[in-house]
């Protein structure tokens, strides 16, 4: 639509650009037209000789009572000269061109005829009389051409009048065409110009609004974010102080129930011995859940500050497959550790945590006989760390979410646990710059490994492993 | 009818007005066989040029087209500025000065004095060869070298080119 707008008032401004063009060339030709004109010299020139006639008529009129015969010769030769420039070549084409060239041409040939009466030596008063009549007759045909030449010239400036005033006329309108045109697209120009700044002044208006609400947005986000930490905090606080509430109380069970135990042995009933047994693994498993809430309150409260050191990886593994071996009498455990020392920088407490949960999941989550297996390897500038069980598995729905907070996968619900362990391997593991992953096979059995980052003098050394490739691939 | 008595009125208009004119032609005329050119100077003093006296100048000749004629022609007589100054005027005289030329056909013009020294025109007895007689534009035409000067070939210059020239008077 705008196209074609813009093409209709080009193509308006070309028709009258091309018509004052139009008509510029056509003044030049009537100027040119004024240059060549001889037709007022033509009629000047017949008028002349008519003139010239009547005043040798009139000479010879006088003649018989006041004039010389000279004076008559002399008019007759003016009157020749006068005709003879009309018979001349440019003249002559003009008369013929006006349809009065027979009359020319008779008038030379009265004239020629004259001429022997007036040259006569013997020319007297009494020729001039005779003469008059002939003379009369060269007037009036005189008299024809410049009748005939004046209204051909009046013809002609009427024409030429009329073709100025319609060049006049149309370089007029090509000139007032132009101007309108030129005022019309002029305001249409400042039509779009006043719109094109109402849409800016709009869109500055937009940005501005725009600004604002992400100014708000932001703010209660913030706002949102703080409430959020705080209630967090709160619920932190709770579970530290309801957690710290319980562990004494839970304490002086357990210990009540452990010395039961291993007092003398025919105090105790079996009745009484199976039930302190019962509840000393009650008590032991609220002591650890109560110990793993603490540590998990700890790690996200980002409290716990990393005694960190060089230490050797075999060494915190040992400790923890000792402890997990004294706490599942029952259970094989299979250690396949690097015979290099894996040195790390880290908090061999928290690094002990990781290994001991690890190995704490394969052993409730598998059953005897099967194995657990445990493997230290160091790859690059890494150290790997896997345990691997011959369990149930993760089913593949649950994979995602294994490492959140108090998730816990759908075919477990039946074994004790709250599900932070997981989340607790991965936050510590996390601060020491590592990684965890893991493959599981529903009724298959799962392998979980921990990359931490070497240090030490054979950080950089690549390939240098432990011996039990075979293990570590299986 | 309104047209026939304009006709008959600018006809007895003509009449009267070539009664006029010829009133005061006539004593010229009688002295047209012995001086071919009278020249008023601006002392009041008149000079009559006859025929021999304009030969007696030193003649150019002028070669042009004119817009009467049809073709070159060639045409042979003195500058008009000898003509002036012949009888002992002398440029600084005519400086600014106009000339009244008048022709035996009551035809006159008035011409700047300084065109005889800008243009170097010249007072014509010639034409091809032949001297001019009455009836072929003589005795004398002013004929300025229309071809060799582009700012000559105007209307306005065309119109000085006065032929049948007997009186030139200095103003």
């Amino acid at each position: 639509m705008r196209l074609r707008g813009s093409h209709f008032a080009l193509l308006t401004i070309a028709s009258f650009v091309l018509l004052f063009v139009y008509s510029l060339v056509q003044l030049i030709n009537i100027d040119q037209g004024f240059r060549k004109e001889i037709v007022e010299g033509n009629l000047w020139a017949a008028t002349q000789a008519d003139r010239e006639a009547q005043n040798l008529m009139l000479t010879l009129y006088r003649v018989s009572l006041d004039r010389d015969i000279d004076d008559v010769l002399l008019r007759f030769d003016i009157l020749y000269s006068r005709i003879a420039l009309l018979t001349d070549r440019p003249q002559m084409d003009y008369f013929r061109s006006i349809g009065t060239g027979e009359q020319v041409v008779h008038a030379k040939a009265l004239l020629d005829e004259l001429d022997p009466a007036f040259s006569a030596e013997d020319f007297d008063s009494a020729d001039a009389d005779a003469l008059m009549p002939r003379v009369a007759e060269l007037s009036s045909v005189l008299r024809e051409i410049t009748n005939a030449s004046a209204l051909k010239e009046r013809i002609d400036r009427h024409a030429r009048r009329q073709t100025l005033l319609r060049v006049m006329q149309l370089l007029l309108f090509a000139v007032g065409g132009t101007f309108v045109t030129g005022v019309i697209m002029a305001g249409l120009l400042w039509r779009n110009m006043r719109r094109a700044m109402r849409a800016q002044a709009e869109l500055q208006r937009h940005r501005g609004e725009l600004e604002r609400t992400v100014v708000a947005r932001t703010r209660e986000l913030r706002e949102a974010l703080e409430v959020e930490r705080r209630a967090k905090e709160v619920y932190r606080s709770f579970i530290v102080t309801v957690s710290h509430q319980f562990r004494t109380p839970v304490s002086i069970i357990h210990m009540i129930a452990q010395r039961q135990l291993r007092g003398d042995e025919a105090a105790l009933s079996e009745t009484l011995r199976r039930k302190f047994s019962r509840i000393l693994d009650a008590a032991e498993r609220l002591e650890r859940l109560l110990s793993s809430f603490l540590a998990s309150a700890s790690v996200e409260g980002k409290d716990i500050t990393l005694s960190r050191r060089i230490v050797d990886f075999n060494e915190i593994v040992r400790i923890a497959a000792d402890q997990t071996r004294q706490a599942n009498p029952g259970r094989l455990l299979e250690l396949g550790l690097a015979t290099q020392r894996l040195e790390t920088d880290g908090d061999p407490v928290l690094l002990e945590q990781v290994v001991l949960n690890l190995l704490s999941n394969a052993m409730k989550y598998s059953d005897a006989p099967s194995p657990v297996r445990l493997d230290t390897w160091r790859d690059g500038g890494r150290i790997f760390c896997r345990v691997t069980d011959s369990g149930a598995g993760i089913p593949h729905a649950a994979q995602g979410a294994v490492f959140d907070r108090f998730y816990r996968a759908p075919n477990v619900h039946r074994l004790p646990g709250v599900g932070v362990g997981l989340s607790l391997v991965r936050d510590i593991v996390s601060l020491h710059g590592g990684e965890v992953t893991f493959t599981s096979h529903m009724g298959k059995g799962s392998e979980f490994i921990v990359a931490v980052p070497a240090t030490g003098e054979h950080a950089n050394e690549s390939g240098a492993c432990a011996g039990d490739h075979s293990l570590r691939r299986g | 009818m309104n047209r026939a008595t304009t006709t008959l009125g600018r006809r007895a208009f003509v009449l009267s007005g070539s009664v006029a004119a010829l009133a005061p032609a006539s004593p010229l005329l009688a002295h047209a066989d012995r001086a071919m050119l009278t020249i008023t100077e601006p002392s009041g003093r008149v000079r009559e040029l006859r025929d021999e006296d304009i030969a007696a100048l030193p003649w150019q000749e002028l070669t042009t087209q004119t817009r009467w004629t049809e073709g070159v022609q060639t045409f042979r007589g003195p500058f008009l500025k000898d003509v002036l100054t012949s009888g002992g005027l002398s440029r600084p005289d005519l400086a600014g000065r106009n000339l009244l030329m008048r022709a035996l056909n009551d035809f006159g013009i008035v011409v700047p004095a300084d065109d005889a020294w800008n243009y170097d025109p010249i007072l014509a007895r010639e034409m091809n060869g032949k001297p001019m007689r009455v009836r072929d534009k003589g005795p004398l035409w002013l004929v300025y070298p229309r071809d060799q000067r582009a700012e000559l070939q105007n209307a306005v210059m065309d119109e000085r080119w006065i032929w049948q020239l007997f009186e030139i008077t200095v103003l």
